[in-house]
């Protein structure tokens, strides 16, 4: 009997540690600050057309280069350049050559921190340019089109390091380049965000 | 503080400056695709008698030329004392890919690509070299002619590369400018060549080559096939010497080439 009761209290006595370290979280992530202002982020990921011109390339890399600011610690702006490279499939010759999307657009993000995770949503509106006509073909490009306005959203996860400057993330966005067949983009990607 | 900016600029502006030379790199050269309305569908001869099938012509869309480009060329020309060309063999790489599909679902097909074409002065047409039919052969193509095995109901698919398109436009200025019989031009390689020598003129340098701005394709074979192509141009000039728009661009915005058929000389008559 006496063993039982205290096996009973050890475990409650665990209990209440555990509880009191998840209480104290938050004032450890207190001790964490983090930059607001200016920020650079880059990216590296992956990036899939959906929708009806899907089987007319294959996924391919994505890099993207994002510099703005925080006007809160919840809200920034800023631009974005990104560059995804893609294997073309058509039906007919060529066969197996790559083209280019070169991406520039102004974006806004809202975020939401809980200690030393931040999630965020974004959205952006810009241009994108294709490197060369080879979808003209499948007649996703018309002939002579090279750019088309693009509207995007995406969202994902941030940690923030003990460093207030470095941030690093994991994120998931839609584009729509309008123009071209109203593509459909999807992209994954992992980024780090450096914060003056 | 210091310390953590010297991070950033060794961190996220070299890759952001990665980023931005990889596009401005990978936009100077990017390819333009001429895509040709139909496939060419070629069948047996069955009558030897009957004339030959004309080759199609693929036409590369090129754009108008510039004043200054045309005031530049116009003072080259006068400084080497020939011709000079809108669109020379340097200013421009040419390939053709081709998927060539046997029609005959039981017999697998022999076929054959010939491959003649013009640059802005001539067109080479070999059947102009031969005099008496029934002596002389027919000079060859500017490339192509080798037999190709295209299985029952199957596809075949290939490419004439850049430096065989290229090797092609050296043949036709020997054969035409340079007055090189086409069977001596098409025995050797000739890529690196300085300059073609004019018999009784002046040589013609590098700088001045032409290059073949219209490719004449026509299929030999054995069997029904078709065979779907494309025409991938990348052009060093800026701005890029194919047109946006391709073979849709208004024809008064895409420059006319009007080269002749190239016709050689008579044959010097012995002295007795």
């Amino acid at each position: 009997m006496l063993c039982r009761l205290r096996i009973v209290r050890s475990a409650l006595l665990a209990l209440s540690l555990g509880a009191a370290s998840a209480l104290a979280l938050p004032a450890h992530a207190e001790d964490r600050p983090v930059s607001v202002g200016p920020y650079a982020q880059v990216s590296v990921g992956g990036q899939k057309m959906v929708g009806k011109t899907k089987r007319r390339t294959n996924e391919g890399p994505k890099f993207a280069l994002r510099v703005g600011t925080d006007l809160f610690s919840w809200f920034s702006v800023g631009g974005r350049l990104d560059i995804a490279s893609h294997e073309v499939v058509l039906p007919r010759p060529p066969q197996g050559e790559y083209t280019q999307f070169y991406g520039g657009a102004g974006e806004a993000r809202l975020s939401l921190s809980i200690g030393p995770v931040a999630v965020f949503a974004e959205g952006s509106l810009g241009y994108t340019m294709v490197s060369t006509n080879v979808l003209e073909t499948v007649d996703i490009l018309e002939p002579g089109e090279r750019f088309t306005p693009t509207i995007g959203a995406g969202g994902g996860l941030e940690y923030q390091l003990q460093n207030r400057h470095y941030a690093f993330g994991l994120g998931g966005e839609w584009n729509n380049l309008t123009e071209f067949a109203r593509m459909h983009t999807v992209s994954v990607s992992a980024h780090m965000r450096y914060t003056y | 503080m210091r310390t953590s900016n010297t991070h950033t600029a060794f961190t996220v502006l070299p890759l952001g400056g990665i980023l931005v030379a990889a596009v401005l790199t990978g936009c100077a050269e990017d390819p333009r695709y001429v895509f040709p309305d139909e496939p060419i569908i070629a069948t047996p001869v069955v009558d030897d008698e009957a004339p030959p099938v004309p080759p199609v012509q693929l036409l590369l869309p090129v754009r108008l030329e510039e004043e200054d480009e045309a005031t530049e060329r116009a003072a080259l020309a006068a400084e080497l004392g020939v011709d000079v060309p809108f669109v020379s063999i340097d200013d421009i790489d040419l390939s053709l890919e081709w998927t060539i599909t046997n029609l005959d679902e039981e017999n697998d097909a022999q076929v054959r690509i010939l491959i003649t074409g013009a640059n802005e002065y001539f067109a080479y047409v070999p059947a102009s070299f031969v005099v008496d039919p029934e002596e002389e052969p027919t000079p060859p193509p500017l490339a192509g002619d080798i037999p190709l095995i295209v299985p029952a109901g199957g596809t075949l698919s290939g490419v004439f590369r850049e430096d065989q398109i290229r090797e092609a436009s050296l043949d036709l200025e020997l054969i035409t400018r340079g007055a090189l019989n086409p069977f001596a031009a098409m025995l050797e390689s000739h890529d690196g060549i300085d300059e073609i020598a004019v018999e009784g003129g002046t040589a013609i340098p590098s700088k001045a080559f032409a290059s073949l701005i219209r490719l004449d394709l026509a299929l030999t074979t054995n069997r029904r096939v078709s065979m779907a192509y494309a025409l991938r141009a990348r052009s060093h000039v800026r701005p890029n010497l194919v047109h946006d728009e391709g073979l849709a661009a208004l024809a008064d915005e895409l420059t006319v080439f009007e080269p002749v058929d190239f016709v050689p000389p008579p044959p010097e008559e012995e002295a007795p």
